[in-house]
């Protein structure tokens, strides 16, 4: 595996260029470069999920699960749609399908919809905290 | 309304706890099973559940040798996909294209198997 990427110079600004180690301003990046580059981490993320996002300061409302996978090319992906509860009836409509090809390039969120206050949130609630330590970045209201 | 065997099987994983427990435990024997095709080429099948209470995180797939990690990072980190479910959507998340045609594989084979059948 290629070592992480450490740019020599200045840190780069409003621009999508790689960042130093510990300033990727969105959560999908920086979870990203960490499981990457620390197999360590990747494992613990699988093992553990709340408590490694907890590290990295991403904190997930009590009662809601998360569950971590890092995609590996010499595997498929086989989604499962919620399985009915024992006291529904058996549901006859035709399940709604989606394949994501070459998802390998794809940071991929899979939650209910009831849910999306909390992934807003989680996101939300990293940027602010990475953005809070960034000393030349001005501080925007979103 | 007549369901082909793709609909039946979806359905069944919905509908049949113990089809879908057995489908969870081996994901792979099973739909070699049901396809009746066996491919040559090594791979895993992992199942992935949708659940009420559950937020899954797919990574991207680390770079490969002699790709530029940076240049990587970069690019799919921008690249996400958010899916919310409600009564849910199944499907298939096929890492690379190294395995598109085991998938398209494993599909023909089992509508064939149901067209035999009928």
């Amino acid at each position: 595996m290629t070592e992480p990427y450490r740019p020599a110079g200045p840190r780069y600004e409003g621009t999508p260029g790689p960042c130093p180690t510990g300033e990727d301003q969105d959560l999908e990046a920086a979870l990203t470069r960490r499981a990457w580059a620390d197999p360590a981490f990747a494992a613990r993320l699988e093992r553990e999920p709340l408590e490694a996002l907890a590290s990295m300061g991403v904190r997930v409302r009590p009662g809601i699960t998360v569950q971590v996978r890092l995609q590996r090319r010499d595997t498929l992906y086989y989604v499962l749609p919620p399985a009915k509860r024992p006291d529904e009836p058996d549901r006859r409509e035709p399940v709604n399908l989606m394949d994501l090809w070459r998802s390998g390039d794809n940071f991929v969120w899979l939650l209910p919809e009831r849910l999306k206050t909390e992934l807003l949130a989680m996101r939300r609630s990293f940027h602010q905290a990475q953005a809070g330590t960034d000393e030349t970045r001005s501080s925007h209201g979103a | 309304m007549g369901h082909d065997a793709g609909t039946v099987h979806t359905l069944r994983l919905v509908n049949d706890s113990a089809y879908r427990a057995r489908l969870v435990a081996d994901p792979k024997a099973v739909l070699c099973e049901e396809s009746g095709h066996h491919p040559v080429q090594d791979f895993a099948v992992e199942a992935v559940e949708q659940r009420d209470d559950t937020l899954v995180i797919l990574l991207p797939a680390r770079p490969e040798d002699g790709e530029d990690f940076g240049e990587r990072l970069t690019e799919v980190s921008q690249r996400v996909y958010d899916v919310l479910f409600s009564s849910g959507v199944g499907g298939f998340l096929i890492p690379d294209d190294g395995l598109k045609w085991v998938l398209r594989d494993i599909r023909s084979s089992w509508a064939a198997r149901a067209a035999s059948e009928e």
